[in-house]
């Protein structure tokens, strides 16, 4: 999911880092101080969790978090998302220095617009509302994630399609697998801190 | 019952410490090494899979390509190449995942070696300047040298493996950075906040 660098070109790389600017910049300017700690939180989360794979049949997958990250933080997913790629980036070398931009817009974007399309289901009175929302979230976030990973690959010349169904493919497994996630921690906090699940802004 | 299973995001982020953390296709890795007039490539996703079907460009210094492939189920790729000094290869697997390495061969030193002869004449020594020149099957020496190097290069390859590995101390610190630029960032604010 991380793109390495070398492999995009030079447009696709300067639209990608100038959205993701534009999304940090939305970001950390809504980002009130008493959200930080939530921040925090799902940046750790986020890091953490490109690390633990669950075995899928012969491959293994891995979940990403970045509808979560929507969700609940809204705009300062961007930051969230920035800061833990940066650091994977660093200490792993994923990725890499020239698409950390990319990379960011690439993960934080679908999480914030799945956070702004089903964060409704999320905060209704219905148990069954609020698990399919988490699902759908969950799902939608991966799957723009790789709509938008196969798209810079076409945009840089790699066949659209292609590249769109190995890109799709690895990632349906992981759509699943992050919907479900989503729908069971959305669950949770419904439960305990429903507040959390508030609108970001 | 939910209550007790705890915060699941601090469950997650704890999560490492305790299951052997292991990692699929962040990155790719590409090692290449010349051997008897032929590079060879290996390539192996950060959690030591083969990346198989991949890609491989090779080029020489000028840039201008000196061969093209695609490596097989074991991700090796490997073509026949003497002449330059130095080649630079590029591997793309195809799903935005890539890596690129120079491979630069040192100029055969001087005259310390052996001279090296064709096989038919049995070894002999000559005089010649107070210096003694052994006339020596190169093949059969190279023979011999690969058989020994062999698994030591199996043995670097498999170290370069586990260091690639995102390690526990690692993750460790990356989760001290995230606290701490939380924390500055909050500092920054207040100490804002006091002044104005």
């Amino acid at each position: 999911m991380h793109l390495s660098d070398g492999i995009v070109t030079w447009p696709v790389l300067a639209g990608g880092t100038t959205a993701a600017v534009a999304g940090l910049a939305v970001g950390l300017n809504r980002l009130k101080p008493e959200r930080v700690p939530r921040v925090a939180v799902l940046s750790s989360t986020f890091f953490v969790a490109s690390l633990i794979h669950v075995p899928v049949g012969v491959a293994s997958v891995h979940l990403i978090l970045n509808g979560i990250n929507g969700l609940l933080l809204g705009w300062a997913a961007f930051p969230s998302i920035f800061i833990a790629l940066t650091l994977q980036m660093l200490l792993f070398q994923f990725g890499g220095i020239t698409v950390l931009g990319l990379n960011t817009f690439i993960m934080a974007f679908p999480g914030v617009v799945a956070g702004l399309l089903f964060g409704w289901m999320v905060r209704s009175r219905s148990p069954n509302m609020v698990m399919i929302g988490g699902f759908f979230i969950g799902s939608l976030s991966v799957f723009l994630s790789g709509a938008l990973l196969a798209l810079a690959l076409d945009l840089s010349g790699e066949q659209f399609f292609e590249a769109a169904m190995v890109v799709l493919a690895a990632h349906f497994p992981i759509m699943l697998l992050e919907g479900v996630f989503t729908s069971v921690c959305v669950g949770f906090l419904k439960k305990v801190k429903p507040e959390m699940l508030d609108a970001p802004q | 019952m939910m209550r007790r299973l705890g915060n699941p995001f601090i469950a997650i982020i704890l999560l490492p410490l305790f299951l052997p953390v292991s990692v699929h296709a962040h990155k790719v890795n590409l090692f290449a090494y010349h051997e008897g007039g032929s590079v060879f490539t290996e390539s192996y996703f950060s959690d030591g899979t083969p990346c198989r079907n991949s890609r491989i460009t090779a080029r020489d210094e000028s840039g201008t390509v000196i061969a093209r492939g695609v490596t097989d189920d074991e991700g090796l790729f490997s073509f026949a190449y003497e002449e330059g000094a130095v080649v630079r290869i590029s591997l793309n697997a195809g799903d935005g995942h890539g890596a690129e390495t120079t491979l630069r061969r040192k100029e055969a030193s001087g005259e310390k070696l052996p001279e090296a002869v064709g096989g038919e004449n049995p070894p002999a020594m000559e005089k010649s300047n107070e210096r003694t020149v052994l006339n020596i099957d190169e093949e059969a020496v190279g023979r011999i040298m690969e058989e020994k190097i062999a698994p030591l290069r199996e043995s670097i390859s498999q170290v370069r493996k586990k260091m690639e590995r995102p390690r526990l101390d690692k993750v460790i610190g990356g989760l001290g950075w995230i606290v701490g630029l939380a924390g500055a960032y909050l500092w920054g604010i207040s100490r804002r906040r006091e002044k104005g």
